[in-house]
């Protein structure tokens, strides 16, 4: 690897500045912003619906547990409230 | 100086049985016992005892006496336990595709740029920690009740009456409340497998122009070869030992149509064939091993898990 002149060294700040001279919101643009991701709403979506199966069964199954025997065995009220 | 060379390898040995000594003292052995006195007396023992038991005439009590191959020629040749190997294999076959397949594509969705990503990974990992005897009694109740009212609403003849009472269709109720239980555990071990690839490949993909259902084809699915592998035998060897959802939903009917073998074993205690269901559980066991065999020839030298 070859040393660069020594006259190259200066230079470069002096590029810097002639540059932020030239654009003074350039140094603005380039700190670094956290980047927004995309969020995938067809696949949320989609998740969330199939999440009901998991949830439906759950919900007669905490729900029968607060029912009585009569109620419990009732074949029309499944997803009904004790 | 070769006599320098010459002595020196007779020490080395010594000295490495030595230091092999001081390694593994009493302490060693003092924390193995309990482990290894245990499995004997809860496992190793009592299938000695059965395996003995199998070639003999016992009814579980009184006197016996041996009759050498007997049982197990009887075995291969009824046709209560062959229906019962040939329903647990194409029900624990049905099951591990179903599974699979569904547990992969909720592991993608899972772990891709989705909202409330917490509270849905929570929401699917819950009927892992639920009992599946739970379960297939709740499921029956919906199964019974609530979808041939649906069926009724609908206008679908085959859901207008219960499919747990059609010899026909009661396996797929089975399979769809197994699958409902045991998919959480193979969706967690895809999701390990899919957060463990490197997003380098995916950014290098990106670049090259690939779809997101290339990267799945040709980037994903490769990558996560030894996750599918392991869970296809471990739920494979896990459904083959089904009891608890099919007693829960069918109780092995209608008839002995979805009756399993670990059920047909279990039957054997209390109509008196305790030999004869011993040689059909060493029986088995010798498939289960088999399948072990297999599983460690598959997985040999992967490193996936």
């Amino acid at each position: 690897m070859a040393t660069p002149p020594a006259s190259a060294a200066p230079s470069v700040p002096e590029a810097k500045s002639t540059l932020k001279g030239l654009d003074p919101r350039s140094s603005r643009r380039r700190k670094p912003r956290p980047k927004m991701e995309r969020v995938n709403w067809t696949g949320t979506i989609l998740l969330s619906l199939c999440a009901l199966t998991v949830l439906v069964p759950l919900f007669v199954t905490i729900s029968m547990s607060f029912k009585t025997g009569q109620q419990a065995v009732d074949p029309t009220g499944a997803f009904t409230l004790p | 100086m070769a006599t320098t060379t010459t002595d020196a390898p007779p020490a080395a040995p010594a000295t490495a049985r030595r230091s092999t000594k001081r390694k593994t003292d009493k302490t060693y052995y003092f924390f193995l016992m309990p482990s290894v006195v245990l499995f004997t007396l809860a496992i190793t023992v009592p299938a000695i005892v059965g395996f003995f038991y199998s070639f003999t005439n016992s009814i579980g009590f009184g006197d016996w006496r041996f009759i050498g191959l007997t049982n197990y020629v009887a075995a291969f040749g009824d046709p209560a336990i062959l229906s019962s190997y040939l329903f647990t294999f194409g029900f624990s076959t049905a099951t591990v595709i179903v599974v699979n397949v569904i547990a992969f594509l909720l592991a993608v969705g899972l772990t891709s740029r989705i909202r409330f990503k917490t509270a849905l990974r929570t929401i699917f990992v819950i009927p892992m920690v639920v009992s599946g005897i739970i379960i297939a009694f709740v499921f029956q109740f919906l199964f019974s009740n609530s979808l041939p009212e649906f069926g009724r609403a609908l206008g679908i003849e085959t859901l207008s009456s219960t499919i747990l009472a059609n010899p026909d269709l009661a396996w797929v109720a089975i399979v769809i409340v197994t699958a409902w239980q045991t998919m959480p555990g193979t969706m967690l071990i895809y999701i390990a497998g899919l957060l463990s690839i490197p997003g380098d490949v995916y950014e290098a993909s990106d670049i090259d122009g690939a779809s997101k259902f290339q990267q799945l084809l040709f980037i994903t699915l490769p990558l996560m070869f030894g996750y599918v592998v392991i869970n296809v035998i471990l739920g494979f060897k896990n459904y083959l030992n089904a009891y608890d959802i099919i007693v829960g939903l069918t109780d092995g009917g209608p008839g002995t149509a979805t009756r399993s073998i670990a059920m047909t074993i279990i039957s054997g205690f209390s109509s008196g064939d305790y030999a004869y269901q011993m040689a059909n559980a060493t029986m088995f066991f010798v498939i289960a091993v088999l399948i072990s065999v297999l599983q460690l020839s598959l997985t040999r030298g992967k490193g996936q898990l």
